[in-house]
């Protein structure tokens, strides 16, 4: 075989060669990076995408919902005043007429025309032959007044009965109104009373009646309270009724506050509940308190207190108006909670108990105590119901403090990246600080070891130093093979050069991961720490509120009669 | 029909619960049962859950049955028997002893040491019987009673509330 002379221009060209292709594969190896950070850009943009697209939905829903609840109220105001517009006429004139003839400034001929105006104008409404028979009495007629006053019991018996009641007693009748009062009285069931007998509860607790009548009220009441209270199953429900009731009492956790457990705990949900009905504590506290601080404002005129009364009673009572006074109730939620559905239909669903057209006495005390504005309850009355409830809201509290330390989590589980850990109190930190650097050592270990020279490098470099070195002590060397066995070597050092980049970038890369998450997780277990503080002390309030609850006593929250210089019943 | 009037009292028509004494406790209603869960703890009963306490480490036989007597005295003696599967309280015994458990059935009396882990229906009570509020918890198959030291009871629903009935 003849020589071959290669000429060294030729050798410089592969070394060249080889030398781009090193540079090759590292340009390669940094694209494949830049991709993936790309890719965890593009992720990043995707995610805040979904949230902005998310919070843009459910503006748009809001909006929606808002802007329907205003048209609706609009509606259901307008079909109120239209189908019921002529009552309020009714109701204004109802007290008028009294304060008119008290004071003697309107002439009998008006008081007639006028109520036989209104008479008319209502053929069914109960309160129409009511006023009736008050001219008449005024204008002392009696035929008129006895056929007016049998009218208006066949329309309505109840109502008129107690309007009636109310208006001997400010008549200061004596045996009339508790003649009437006890015809009220008669036909009451207290597991199916009209929402009006918040009006007798109103007139007892503000000292309307007088003393003997408002004894036996107090006799019929707890007499009430018992006859339900030996119902099986009547006192579960009205537990229930009452820990619903102090629920709806609890302020929403603020947003703010342990972010990082929020983040990083997936046990953050059951934490939040849990710490939300602590704090609660103080919320149902603070509800209670404020119901019995200060002094409650009376009219200074007995006549005004009943005049109040009767006007409540021929207003906010008929159940004909009931489902449209309902709807308008949920729109005005829906308005307040700038159309979240979710918020007002709770507060709908908390409130829905007023709403019913019968109901019984002892959800008459829940409603007065939980909702008095929407129930017609004044101020005493509502001390006068948690008074009179008090051993149900200690125990329906009780079992709502109960269940909320049952439900606190034992260990709080903690999520960082794709490492996974528990603590029960955050004191386990040098252990989990510990465990996430292994956690981190074992994946770079593992990723590390499958950074590895390629086979064919292998191979090349051990053919290539065979070529090379037999070349070399050969008598007539080849250089072309020489060549070829030198970029062997060439490819192993230039892969095992990449290689070394790539395990350093590795580890740089899991030092910094394990760096972050051991600082995320200190500061997860610092949170753990606060939360368990706050919880502890939250929880701990529990106590005021039974303390709170136990010094009430329903004698105490009676106001005096008018004119009664003395306490009927002391604690 | 028209109903008494002022002042007067009607007769309620509502068997009291200690008139009713049921065979099993399966026929007793839901309500009957938490009437029963439900009761006041009287000073006896409290005061013989405290001896386990002040009796240390071991507790003969004869104080375990003499306080499972205690207990069905107390509560209904079925009750006892068919749905109480212990009383779990705090241990006073001191670190490492956190909790420890009265089982009923087979008359065992365990002292539990923090992180140990016990039967897993009555671990449900564990974290309240650690709690300051609570003397002890009794555990029941559906409820969980915690009983206040001064006898007041509280009561949790296993099952999560539903009708009552």
């Amino acid at each position: 075989m003849a020589d071959r002379v290669v000429q060294s221009e030729d050798i410089s060209d592969i070394r060249r060669a080889l030398r781009e292709q090193g540079s090759v594969i590292g340009d390669i190896v940094k694209q494949v990076d830049s991709v993936d950070k790309r890719l965890d850009t593009v992720h990043g943009d995707i995610v805040k995408f979904r949230k902005i697209f998310d919070d843009f939905l459910e503006k748009d829903v809001k909006a929606k919902n808002l802007q329907l609840a205003q048209t609706r109220l609009i509606e259901i105001r307008q079909k109120l005043d239209r189908e019921f517009g002529f009552y309020n006429e009714l109701r204004r004139r109802a007290t008028g007429i009294l304060q008119a003839a008290d004071l003697s400034l309107v002439r009998r001929d008006t008081i007639a025309t006028t109520t036989d105006d209104l008479m008319l104008s209502a053929p069914k409404y109960w309160l129409a032959p009511v006023l009736v028979a008050v001219s008449s009495w005024i204008l002392d007629n009696q035929d008129l007044a006895t056929r007016a006053v049998a009218e208006a019991l066949q329309r309505d018996d109840e109502k008129s009965s107690l309007f009636f009641a109310l208006l001997m007693r400010r008549a200061k009748r004596v045996k009339s109104y508790q003649v009437w009062l006890d015809r009220y009285f008669g036909m009451q069931d207290p597991e199916n009373l009209d929402r009006q007998v918040i009006v007798v509860l109103n007139a007892l607790v503000n000292g309307v009646f007088g003393v003997e009548t408002y004894t036996q009220c107090l006799e019929r009441i707890n007499a009430w309270v018992q006859e339900l209270t030996d119902k099986s199953g009547y006192i579960d429900k009205q537990r229930q009724r009452w820990e619903d009731g102090i629920r709806s009492k609890i302020s929403s956790l603020s947003d703010g506050n342990y972010p990082s457990l929020k983040q990083y705990s997936p046990t953050w949900k059951k934490l939040a509940e849990v710490l939300q009905e602590a704090k609660g504590h103080q919320d149902i506290f603070n509800y209670f308190d404020r119901v019995f601080q200060g002094e409650i404002a009376r009219a200074t005129k007995f006549e005004d207190e009943v005049d109040r009364l009767l006007s409540l009673l021929a207003s906010k009572f008929d159940d004909d108006e009931l489902p449209l006074i309902k709807d308008e109730q949920l729109q005005n939620l829906i308005i307040k909670y700038d159309g979240d559905r979710t918020l007002a239909d709770g507060e709908f669903k908390q409130q829905k108990e007023v709403y019913e057209d019968k109901i019984s006495f002892t959800q008459v005390l829940t409603n007065a105590a939980i909702n008095p504005e929407l129930s017609e309850a004044s101020l005493a009355t509502q001390r006068f119901a948690i008074a009179l409830s008090r051993e149900w809201i200690i125990s329906a509290h009780q079992d709502f403090t109960a269940k909320n330390i049952q439900k606190v989590p034992t260990s709080i589980d903690i999520a960082i990246d794709d490492w996974k850990g528990k603590s029960e109190d955050g004191s386990n930190e040098l252990q989990l600080v510990a465990d996430v650097q292994s956690h981190y050592e074992r994946r770079k270990e593992e990723d590390l070891s499958k950074v590895k020279i390629k086979p064919w490098v292998w191979a090349y470099l051990v053919i290539g130093s065979l070529l090379f070195l037999s070349n070399l002590f050969a008598k007539e060397k080849n250089y072309f093979l020489m060549l070829v066995g030198a970029g062997g070597g060439v490819s192993y050092f230039v892969a095992k050069k990449q290689n070394d980049a790539t395990k350093l970038t590795i580890q740089s890369h899991y030092d910094t991961s394990c760096q972050k998450t051991q600082q995320i997780l200190k500061g997860t277990l610092a949170e753990i720490v606060d939360w368990r503080r706050d919880y502890a002390i939250s929880a701990q309030k529990s106590g005021m509120v039974t303390e709170l609850l136990e010094d009430i006593t329903p004698e105490q929250y009676v106001l005096n009669p008018h004119g009664s210089a003395r306490r009927l019943l002391t604690k | 029909m028209a109903r008494q009037i002022l002042g007067g009292k009607q007769k309620s028509e509502v068997n009291s619960l200690s008139s009713v004494k049921p065979k099993s406790a399966s026929a007793l209603t839901k309500s009957q049962l938490e009437k029963i869960l439900r009761q006041k703890r009287s000073p006896t009963y409290m005061e013989a859950l405290h001896k386990l306490d002040a009796g240390g480490h071991v507790c003969g036989t004869d104080a375990l049955n003499e306080l499972l007597e205690v207990i069905k005295t107390e509560l209904d003696d079925v009750v006892v028997t068919e749905l109480l599967h212990g009383i779990v309280s705090k241990c006073y015994l001191g670190h490492p002893y956190e909790v420890h458990t009265i089982q009923t059935l087979g008359d065992i009396l365990h002292h539990y040491k923090v992180g140990e882990a016990m039967p897993a229906a009555l671990e449900k009570a564990r974290a309240m019987a650690k709690h300051p509020s609570y003397e002890f918890i009794e555990v029941y198959s559906k409820y969980l009673v915690a009983v206040a030291s001064n006898g007041s009871t509280a009561l949790v629903n296993l099952e999560g509330e539903d009708s009552n009935g």
